[in-house]
């Protein structure tokens, strides 16, 4: 960057200076026209979307999808998962826009437009939904590092140093840029589901033609189902992609791209989701019908039908998975409360300079590495909590996104359109319906046999 | 690569800077003021319909989660 540019920079307060300085190579890359100029645009602009989108496929992501394709194979949950496709986009998409037109991230939005009373209970329900998605990210990474050799320990301990070091380290060019290369191992799915043995890709194709409940509606079916969209679609996300396009800096004119990177997010979340289930459908599926696999039962089978090797590289992915997520959500908890509570908040921040914005993260981190290590821990109690708190909240996180996107004096020409207003409240109408059926089979276990 | 260069516009950074700040909205990014919503209408119900809905959620947790224990 040239001289002239740097003095002008430095005249900036500090806080700003880094963000600036971003802006400034897009500012200047929008300057020049042509496809190669218009292609660095968007690979700068692209991240949050991308990142969202990929730590969405979180460790308790890939035991879902795994449990999913075990149990019901690939009749039903292979359509469900592109149908995932454009629900995690519309979802998302308000929040590029909510961030680009206010700069200011979820948590905050909901604060100071609609008072301390709803501000309070999402940064409440967001920070112990965080934590305890966290222990789920932990639970993976050290079941994946064990099929290492490596004991939980030392797996957690790393992982700590390792998600805290990215956050606290780096700026946050370079923390998106480092993040989105460990999501990139995310694809390491893709190309095992070309080794599974008997797929039948003509059975695939039909499953869309044949689409069908397997056994019918069931409580164990509307409880895959509610964890499927829960991985699909969670609180956490809409708090951290809005965060992140604010931290990135992102203004009205970067929505299109912005849009485009959620897409192509959504693409790769899809992608991977049907990898796993097509993996442990074709390994998995008619070897047992017990609910309750466990991701030790499914590893074990992925060895015994696809070889050691499959299996590793099944556990690597894992470990990524985890560790992606780990930065997302750690991220976001670290963003929610400087938004709530008006700190300083940005990863462009130093160490020192914002140690208040980051120790919400770092704090969170230490918890759930600990957790883990607890001996006979309650870890399935621990995620079964994780299912409800996201569960109830939601559908209220997802209300406060439509109030806000169909707020005009906030908006403007943004606010949303019919189409994106009749698809998000078919959405969350869904979700809610599907929540309600679910309760009412916890509390009348007998009510669909 | 040719056609880029050639539709490449001269950028002066002294004539362009201010244009930045402001487009940009680096100064007061972050400073515009949000007012509280005025709780009105439909999202008034909206509002009922999410305390009704989290009510009925918690008695269901509290029953789930009781039946576990």
């Amino acid at each position: 960057m040239k001289d002239e540019y740097k003095e002008k920079l430095d005249s900036l307060p500090v806080d700003i200076k880094l963000r600036a300085a971003d802006r400034l190579k897009i500012h200047l890359m929008r300057q020049k026209y042509g496809y190669f100029s218009r292609l660095c645009l968007l690979m700068a602009l692209i991240g949050p979307g991308i990142l969202v989108m990929i730590a969405d496929n979180d460790a308790g992501g890939v035991m879902t999808y795994a449990q999913t394709g075990s149990i019901f194979g690939i009749g039903f949950f292979i359509p469900f998962m592109i149908i995932m496709l454009p629900v995690a986009y519309i979802v998302q998409e308000m929040t590029v826009r909510l961030g680009a037109v206010t700069h200011r991230g979820h948590a905050e939005m909901i604060w100071k437009r609609y008072g301390k009373f709803w501000g309070a209970f999402s940064l409440i329900d967001l920070v112990i939904a965080n934590v305890l998605t966290l222990i789920t990210e932990f639970i993976g990474i050290t079941i994946g590092m064990r099929v290492f050799g490596v004991p939980p320990l030392i797996s957690s301990i790393s992982a700590v140093i390792i998600i805290a070091s990215i956050q606290l380290f780096l700026r946050y060019w370079a923390w998106e840029w480092i993040s989105l290369s460990i999501a990139a191992f995310n694809l390491i799915f893709v190309p095992l589901v070309f080794f599974v043995p008997h797929l039948h890709w003509g059975a695939v194709a039909r499953s869309f033609g044949t689409w069908h409940i397997p056994g019918g509606v069931s409580s164990l079916f509307i409880y895959v189902v509610l964890a499927n969209l829960g991985t699909t679609i969670a609180p956490w996300m809409l708090f951290f992609q809005q965060s992140s396009v604010v931290d990135k800096g992102l203004t009205v004119k970067d929505i299109r791209d912005g849009q485009f990177d959620t897409f192509i997010g959504s693409v790769f979340m899809v992608i991977v989701a049907i990898a796993i289930i097509l993996i442990t459908a074709g390994t998995v599926y008619g070897f047992t019908k017990t609910p309750n696999l466990d991701i030790q039962t499914i590893l074990s089978a992925i060895s015994l039908k696809m070889g050691p090797l499959a299996m590793r590289l099944f556990a690597l992915g894992l470990v990524e998975a985890g560790i992606i997520a780990a930065i997302a959500i750690s991220a976001s908890t670290s963003w929610a409360m400087g938004e709530a509570f008006g700190w300083p908040k940005s990863i462009n921040m130093p160490p020192m300079q914002g140690w208040k914005f980051y120790l919400p993260g770092v704090i969170s981190l230490l918890i759930a590495g600990g957790i883990v290590l607890i001996p006979n821990a309650p870890l399935g109690f621990l995620n079964l909590t994780v299912q409800v708190v996201a569960t109830i909240f939601m559908p209220a996180a997802m209300m406060f996104l439509l109030l806000l996107l169909n707020d005009k004096e906030i908006m403007g020409v943004h606010v949303n359109k019919p189409w994106q207003n009749i698809s998000a409240f078919t959405i969350v109408g869904f979700l809610i319906i599907m929540n309600f059926m679910y309760g009412l089979t916890v509390v009348f276990p007998h009510l669909l046999g | 690569m040719k056609n880029n260069k050639k539709n490449t516009k001269d950028i002066n950074l002294d004539e362009d800077w201010e244009d930045f700040i402001k487009e940009e909205g680096l100064i007061d990014y972050n400073k515009i003021p949000v007012q509280k919503a005025e709780i009105k209408g439909w999202v008034q119900i909206a509002f009922w319909f999410l305390r009704i809905y989290i009510l009925i959620m918690i008695v269901m947790v509290i029953i789930g989660f009781s039946r576990i224990n």
